[in-house]
């Protein structure tokens, strides 16, 4: 403990250990962060991390912005213009979007499904490690060139990093062997996490939590976790090729000896197109979370929602041809890939068509996580429409590399993702930090924001159908695109003053908020039946589930019409606790605190480095990542299993 | 330890003025929209000057009318059910209702044969026109892209001093390449690379096709009436991807070759035949 | 290693093994990760520019045996998991340490092919076929790197008698990786070696 550690550092590493290793155990201080396996920590981890990123991957977008706020501006020249746009691509998709994907799954799939952690806690951990290890990684490479005289490192390719613009000879420097490797780092991670969550859905449910009594939001964690671990070893065969290429000579990508440029955008798009639906399936579930709690209805025709969101996960395997209508494919292919796509937008209609069901006829608690899931349906339909018109090949041709696809991919990644990722931080940070956000600064946050959201993406169509291309550093008057430019760029501006009332409400709500008990919004689900925040082994007793919306079940029964009532008179937040008084969880074994997940994610950056600037330390990492795993192998895994 | 919610009194703010005011902006919105193809910017998708860009455009209103009823229907009753069934003091909890079989059947049928009858099936036989190879009467012109300027070579005319066919001159970043084309005629384009992926895109006249070394890429375009249209690079190319303008000149059968007489003899273009002023995006930047 | 938390008394919902359910998707990951490779080593047959090509190296015999001895590795690791389902942990060793000196045997094949291959005039970046071929063996010969290192590591283990009839499951994970890896290389094979234009 706390008295023993400076003692215990005088006698070496091994002692030092162990004195880290009991402030772990007893869940204090820095350490017990550092070699947590609680899910919940980690989940919280992921979801600072990733909020960090966010505001990254925001600021370099308002520098994109200001740079094209009026033609022929001088902010940014045409290298830093090009690198600022890849690393904001990359920031959003690989370190912000999925990971706070990941934070949603971390916190919330265990307590949704009655278990107490995951099915293996220190893979939990390792996978956390190795994404913050990648993403410092990755944006490490704007320092290595001099960036006070304005000079960028980072990677300039575009977060699709087309072959051949991608090679050695055209991107000299080592950016995109930073985006390569860094991006592989990224994709052991969540590998490391889909086949966790998929292992923990299927065997750690609690007595009576069938699969199709599942929360919606485990049966989306579930479908994206096999789209994870099916899709990234498409994406690591395809960056190990373009990374033997640059950094040993290969020939993958080279017309010269007969490679072939379109392999990669294959590989990339057929990797590209699951992971956007990686990106919005858990943002769906989440949502038919929040419609349901705060419509008090269970949700609008579960089976189907369910089986779209697999159908989504299937027909996203058969469309990816859909990036690459211009590159000569020919009309059978393009035809055929044109036929899937506008066929991929039913399963997602139903989903709308059943949110909006959900809400008909509803009692709604109009409270901000109502608002942020109720403005992603709206947005994300927009998005999903100028989908579905990108999907008509021909057309397509004209709005391909334009700002309309800017538009349309905003719309569904910040219009969908972004805004159900927030209506989740409302609706269940409580949960994690025992205090409500304030909801009047909610309101504000969300108004704001879909103002300024619309302000920013909407203009976009215009200026893509007047012809403006994406990723042009700059453009010339008189070409009708200035006036929706600026547009744009003030509404850009206002979802940063958006983001700012978050920030400000999660601090002040930290302090200040009100408790928020059990079950602030009269929850149908099981995480709700805990404490807030709930004990480090989540349920004093496993839950057993009779039903459906379990919680509500028990809160609320049938009069002879039909008409739920409450089971105790005002009810909604009496019952709950029931068997869940605090013992303090003695008896429980949970898994013990471990330092190997973070050792062995170590290895990974260190042979990424050593790789592009000396073989050695590729060595060295791999003798990290070795003592990493020859420890975890070897340690005893819970509590209870040691002394 | 047993905790009770404390009711939060917190004062709504009046959203419903809100979202009517936004619906309203929305339409205001898509209104522009529509008024898009009524503008005569250089570089719109909308106003088509050749057959192919007529095609594209009349396939795009097809889908996108029928997209824009979609969201109006969606985003009001979006703002409907919010009107209507915002919670209100002492309200009962509702039914439980869990879904409705036929109904979301019909939902996942309606909009499936509505989307293929719509837009997937006009879509094939214009996407197969579009596709097909060039006439064999058609005008050959190859189109290479290269970083950072596009160059044009004109096989069916000679150029005098050299007895080699015609290629355009080089233009620096920031200028548009110029390639002159007889006009109400097809011309076959044979779209390539020398570095990296380019595309070329001449919106007023067709969509975008990408050049790719290594690959030759053949499609055929057609300009209604003579005029000047500009596009430039789609693809990301590097630095000098912004600068990378052409700016595509159709002439009279007799202008044209005129046209063709003097270049192939090597007459120095004056800049005022350049077609519009030069456009100045520096690609290269600071 | 590692092991369910909280639930070492309880059943899981499915009834399978939650090392057993990671290792069978961790296999069908891995069939995505050789499929593409795979697919990009048969999109470029016949593209490379240059020689040498791979009827001018191959040596269908010799590699035969080597990929024989590889399926006799899965022979032996087929016995190995028995004897400790029986009980019989001496007789996992010898069949364990067998299935590694397999293993070992075949990558030195491996090495040996790559090194006579080398002094042909075939590198990673000679043509197409030398950067496809290599990359695929090569990721191969990874997987079987570490599985010959699974595999010392459990005999290291079991010496100490920490692997008993009880956790036999142990064995039976190594040897679903091992089968697969197996597996992956008869695809290869035949696809590489055996059917060429
Ligand atoms: C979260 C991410 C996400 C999601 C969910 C989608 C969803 C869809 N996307 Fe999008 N897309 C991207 C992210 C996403 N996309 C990104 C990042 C790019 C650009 C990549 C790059 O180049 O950098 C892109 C690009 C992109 C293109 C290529 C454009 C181009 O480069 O030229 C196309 C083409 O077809 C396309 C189509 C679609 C379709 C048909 C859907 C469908 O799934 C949408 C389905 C939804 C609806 C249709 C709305 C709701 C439905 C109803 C209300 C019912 C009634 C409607 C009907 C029956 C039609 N997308
Ligand atoms: C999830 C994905 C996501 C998200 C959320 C965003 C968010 C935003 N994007 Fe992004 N974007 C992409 C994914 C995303 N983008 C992708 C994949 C591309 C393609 C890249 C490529 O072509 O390769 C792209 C490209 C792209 C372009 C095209 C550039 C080009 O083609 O030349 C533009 C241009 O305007 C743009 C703008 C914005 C803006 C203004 C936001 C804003 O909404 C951002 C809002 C957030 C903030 C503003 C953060 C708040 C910051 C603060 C409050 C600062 C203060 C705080 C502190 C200092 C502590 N994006
Ligand atoms: Cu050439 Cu962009
Ligand atoms: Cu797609």
């Amino acid at each position: 403990m706390a008295t023993e550690w400076p003692q215990t550092r005088k006698t070496g590493l091994a002692d030092a250990l162990r004195g880290a290793r009991e402030m772990a155990d007893q869940h204090y201080g820095i350490w017990s962060w550092i070699a947590t396996v609680d899910h919940k920590r980690i989940g919280l981890m992921y979801g600072v991390t990733a909020f960090i990123f966010f505001l990254t991957g925001g600021i370099e977008a308002l520098l994109l912005r200001t740079q094209l706020v009026v033609p022929n501006a001088g902010v940014l020249n045409a290298d830093q213009y090009n690198r600022i746009l890849t690393m904001h691509g990359t920031t959003m998709v690989f370190l912000v979007i999925m990971p706070l994907s990941a934070a949603f799954f971390n916190l919330m799939t265990p307590l949704m499904i009655g278990a107490r952690d995951v099915a293996f806690p220190r893979l939990n951990a390792f996978s956390y490690w190795v994404f913050l290890a990648g993403g410092i990684f990755l944006n490490v490479s704007f320092f290595t060139k001099n960036i006070f005289s304005g000079e960028l490192g980072a990677p300039d390719c575009g977060w699709t990093c087309y072959s051949t613009l991608s090679s050695k000879a055209f991107s000299p420097g080592h950016g995109v062997d930073f985006w390569a490797l860094g991006v592989q780092i990224l994709g052991i991670a969540s590998l490391a996490s889909g086949f966790n969550f998929i292992v923990t859905i299927l065997n750690m449910r609690a007595p009576g939590m069938t699969l199709f009594r599942m929360p919606l939001f485990v049966w989306m964690t579930l479908v994206t976790s096999f789209l994870i671990i099916f899709a990234m070893p498409v994406i690591a065969v395809a960056l190990f090729e373009l990374i033997f290429d640059r950094l040993f000579n290969a020939n993958f990508f080279n017309p010269d000896k007969g490679g072939n440029p379109l392999l990669w955008q294959h590989m990339f798009w057929l990797f590209g197109h699951p992971e956007v639906y990686i990106l919005i399936l858990p943002a769906m579930g989440i949502v038919s979370e929040i419609l349901p709690t705060f419509s008090r209805k269970p949700l609008f025709g579960y089976p189907f929602v369910v089986f779209s969101g697999i159908a989504i996960g299937f027909m996203s395997w058969g469309v990816w041809v859909h990036h690459m209508y211009t590159t000569g494919l020919g009309t059978v292919a393009n035809s055929a890939f044109g036929i899937s796509t506008i066929l991929i937008g039913v399963p997602t209609g139903v989903k709308v068509l059943n949110w909006m069901a959900t809400m008909w006829g509803g009692s709604l608690n109009l409270k901000a996580p109502m608002m942020f899931a109720v403005g992603f349906v709206a947005m994300f339909t927009i998005g999903g429409l100028s989908g579905v018109t990108h999907s008509v090949v021909p057309s397509d041709y004209q709005q391909q590399d334009t700002y309309y696809v800017v538009a349309h991919f905003h719309y569904v990644l910040f219009g969908g993702a972004i805004f159900a990722l927030f209506a989740g931080f409302y609706y269940w940070l409580p949960k994690f930090t025992g205090k409500l956000l304030n909801d009047r600064l909610g309101q504000i946050h969300f108004w704001l924001m879909l103002i300024g959201f619309n302000l920013t993406f909407f203009p976009m169509h215009v200026s893509g159908l007047l012809g403006m291309p994406r990723r042009i550093s700059t453009y010339s008057e008189g070409q009708g695109w200035d006036f929706w430019n600026l547009l744009s760029t003030i509404g850009a501006f206002t979802i940063a003053t958006s983001i700012l009332v978050f920030i400000i409400n999660f601090i002040y709500s930290l302090r200040r908020g009100e408790a928020a008990g059990y079950d602030p919004w009269d929850g149908r689900t099981l995480e709700w039946t805990i404490p807030s925040p709930p004990p480090h082994y989540n349920f004093e007793k496993i839950p057993v589930v009779h039903a459906r919306d379990p919680f509500w079940h028990e809160k609320y029964t049938e009069d002879e019409e039909g008409r739920p009532i409450p089971v105790v008179a005002g009810a909604a937040n009496g019952h709950e606790n029931e068997g869940q008084e605090d013992h303090g969880g003695h008896g429980i074994h949970m898994p013990s605190p471990s330092y190997f997940p973070l050792i062995a994610a170590l290895g990974f950056p260190i042979m990424a480095t050593g790789l592009i600037y000396d073989y050695a330390l590729v060595a060295v990492g791999a003798a990290v990542l070795f003592v990493g795993i020859y420890g975890w192998a070897l340690e005893p895994a819970t509590e209870g299993e040691e002394a | 330890m047993r905790m009770t919610v404390s009711k939060l009194r917190l004062p709504r703010p009046r959203s419903t003025h809100l979202i009517a005011g936004l619906f309203l902006l929305l339409l205001i919105a898509l209104l522009a929209t529509g008024c898009i193809g009524e503008t005569d910017t250089p570089q719109n998708t909308l106003a088509p000057e050749g057959e192919v860009a007529r095609h594209q455009r009349n396939l795009f209103m097809l889908a996108m009318w029928p997209a824009l009823v979609v969201m109006i229907l969606v985003e009001g009753a979006i703002v409907v059910t919010l009107l209507r069934f915002r919670r209100r003091k002492n309200d009962a909890v509702p039914k439980q209702t869990h879904g409705n079989t036929p109904l979301e059947i019909g939902w996942t049928i309606v909009p499936t044969l509505i989307i293929i009858g719509f837009v997937g099936v006009p879509m094939l036989p214009v996407l197969f026109d579009l596709g097909r190879d060039p006439k064999a009467d058609a005008y050959p012109i190859e189109v290479t892209g290269q970083r950072f300027m596009w160059s044009f070579k004109y096989p069916d005319i000679k150029d005098t001093r050299t007895g080699e066919p015609l290629e355009s001159p080089p233009v620096p970043p920031g200028r548009a390449a110029e390639l002159h084309i007889p006009a109400d005629k097809e011309i076959a384009l044979t779209i390539t690379s020398v570095d990296v992926n380019h595309s070329f895109g001449v919106p007023r006249l067709a969509g975008t096709q990408d050049a790719i070394h290594g690959e030759l890429h053949k499609v055929w375009i057609k300009a209604d009436h003579p005029g000047s249209f500009s596009g430039q690079c789609r693809e990301l190319c590097g630095t000098g991807h912004a600068g990378m303008l052409i700016t595509v000149i159709a002439q009279s059968k007799e202008d044209f070759d005129a046209w063709a007489k003097e270049a192939a003899a090597g007459v120095k273009q004056a800049p005022e035949n350049g077609g519009p002023e030069a456009v100045t995006a520096t690609g290269s930047g600071g | 290693m590692a092991q369910a938390v909280g639930t070492a008394h309880l059943e899981t919902s499915t009834g399978l093994d939650n090392r057993k359910l990671l290792m069978w998707l961790f296999l069908g990951s891995e069939c995505l990760f050789f499929g593409s490779l795979i697919a990009a080593y048969l999109l470029y047959r016949d593209r490379s520019v240059s020689g040498p090509h791979p009827g001018d190296l191959f040596d269908i015999p010799f590699t035969s045996v080597s990929a024989f001895v590889l399926l006799m590795s899965s022979v032996s690791m087929v016995l190995a998991l028995a004897a400790i389902q029986r009980g019989n942990v001496r007789g996992m060793q010898i069949w364990l340490f067998t299935t590694a000196v397999l293993g070992l045997l075949f990558l030195s094949g491996q090495a040996f092919e790559f090194t006579e291959f080398n002094h042909e005039g075939l590198s990673l970046s000679t043509n197409l076929f030398g950067t496809t071929f290599f990359v695929l063996t090569g990721f191969h010969g990874a997987h079987v790197t570490i599985g010959v290192l699974i595999l010392l590591s459990l005999f290291t283990v079991s010496l100490q008698g920490r692997i008993q009839q009880k956790n036999s499951l142990n064995v039976e994970l190594a040897g679903l990786y091992w089968h697969f890896v197996d597996i992956v290389w008869i695809v290869i094979f035949t696809l590489v070696y055996l059917i060429q234009p």
